[in-house]
């Protein structure tokens, strides 16, 4: 979803009164795990309904719940968020309880219809997701005819007045289509562009080819800088996900200096993540098994959220559990390993991340570069990880004179 | 289900980083020689100067003070 849905200062954005109080402002739900997509990057492994999804009042609670803590929006996803029956409901009633609202989509099968009556609960923005040109996106989706869809919706959003933004997977052949993809987004109306990298979960590591390799950051990030540029002229922000980073040459163009720079995961300090069967995490991505905090049907979310191990690791971290590449950068200490779903993800620990622009070029340096190698598959549950090595080599002399 | 707020424990926040006025790239606040490009992180090049980075600078200073007067 995209940063920045109201003109220049979102009330998503964290100052720094929330950073010390530890207040939930942005929760991204899960509302259902029901999906009408098969995408072969899907980290939750989406497509069938959850045993024991959340009623609609347990989850009016929810929001009910998040409200009293200060949250201040709230991204409804899935799966498909809007396969669940009462979405609309859940939708009107974020926006209620003065929360915005915005939702992330494939877009397959939703109807302008569909759209005009979401805008009217209140729904604030519409993230469409669009991972390549027709041929890669129908690939990726699973699903043909996906790509004409999001396509379609993004024209809808623009016709019914819905703030729209599109969310596309950096994956391993993406690359060469971004500049045409743009222009595809640009015309279709949406002002966001958020861009994130495939992280090895779920889906993702049964198609390991899909995924980047770290060395090929040097590759992405000038192209998403020049694309940032070229978007700001045509009224279009291209916007970085959280792990897209960090420090790099470029960083100031896409967080700073007026946006303020990547100061380390917000997970379960002003971030929270909610499973469509009431588990309560730090971040929607994260690993179940290790950072479900419980099931908000058992504890109240205050006490959770005041309480719970698997919700307090980032709240006081220093650079005591970094390791690798990462505990001797220098800017470990703001830091603190970047996106703790993808380091976490990669190699079963946080705090060392390879998908680093800094660390590319400080490898680079020394004329190395990392790749990484599945060991092991991951099992066949949503938010599954399974295990990577990361391999230090020399950079190829064809490469290094590129 | 009951609501019962109980406050959380407080939360770190990131050390304050400005930009070198030099090669645009962070360095820690009062960093002196910038460990990016080897040269004086405080003194100002036309390319700060001019790309609006002095401005934005002043601007967030401005910020941050009005966000530690209302903490």
């Amino acid at each position: 979803m995209a940063e920045h849905m109201t003109e220049d200062a979102p009330r998503r954005r964290v100052s720094l009164r929330d950073q010390i109080d530890c207040v939930p402002v942005y929760v991204v739900w899960e509302i259902t795990l029901a999906c009408n997509l098969k995408c072969v990057h899907c980290g939750s492994r989406a497509g069938h309904r959850r045993a024991r999804e959340l009623s609609t009042s347990e989850c009016i609670d929810v929001v009910r719940q998040l409200a009293e803590l200060g949250t201040r929006e709230i991204t409804i996803i899935g799966g498909e968020a809007f396969v669940r029956k009462d979405w609309l409901t859940l939708v009107r009633a974020i926006h209620d309880h003065g929360i915005d609202c915005t939702m992330q989509t494939g877009g397959y099968k939703l109807s302008r219809e569909m759209i005009e009556a979401a805008a009217g609960a209140g729904l604030l923005g519409l993230g469409v997701s669009i991972d390549g040109l027709k041929p890669l996106h129908d690939r990726l989706r699973g699903v043909a005819g996906s790509y004409d869809e999001a396509v379609r919706v993004l024209n809808d959003c623009r016709s019914v007045g819905l703030i729209s933004s599109v969310n596309t997977q950096i994956t391993s052949t993406v690359m060469p289509e971004l500049p045409a993809l743009m222009d595809v987004i640009i015309d279709a109306g949406a002002k966001y562009w958020q861009v994130q990298l495939t992280v090895a979960m779920g889906n993702a590591v049964d198609h390991d080819d899909i995924l980047l390799q770290p060395y090929e950051l040097n590759t992405l990030m000038p192209l998403l800088a020049d694309l940032h540029r070229k978007g700001g002229e045509r009224d279009l922000l291209l916007l970085p996900g959280n792990n897209i980073g960090y420090f790099g040459p470029y960083d100031v163009l896409w967080r700073g200096p007026d946006r303020g720079y990547f100061g380390g995961c917000p997970a379960g300090q002003n971030a929270v993540g909610l499973e469509a069967d009431g588990t309560l995490k730090g971040c929607p991505s994260l690993a179940t098994e290790r950072y479900g905090a419980g099931d908000v049907r058992d504890t109240p979310i205050a006490e959770l959220w005041a309480t719970h191990p698997a919700l307090q690791f980032n709240r006081n971290r220093g650079v005591e559990d970094l390791w690798g590449f990462c505990r001797d950068c220098y800017f470990a200490e703001v830091c603190r390993g970047g996106c703790t779903w993808t380091a976490d993800s990669l190699l079963g620990r946080r705090g060392n991340n390879p998908y680093c622009h800094h660390r590319v070029l400080k490898l680079a340096e020394r004329g190395v570069r990392e790749r990484i190698v599945k060991i092991e598959d991951a099992a066949a549950l949503p938010f599954a990880t399974g295990r990577f090595a990361l391999i230090e080599e020399p950079i190829p002399i064809e490469d290094a004179r590129a | 289900m009951s609501g019962t707020v109980t406050p959380p424990q407080q939360g770190r926040t990131a050390p304050v980083m400005v930009l070198c006025r030099q090669c645009v790239r962070y360095v820690f606040e009062g960093t002196a020689t910038c460990p990016h490009c080897g040269r004086d992180a405080r003194e100002m090049s036309a390319r700060y100067r001019d790309g609006g980075y002095l401005a934005a600078e002043a601007m967030l200073s401005i910020e941050r003070a009005a966000e530690r007067r209302r903490g």
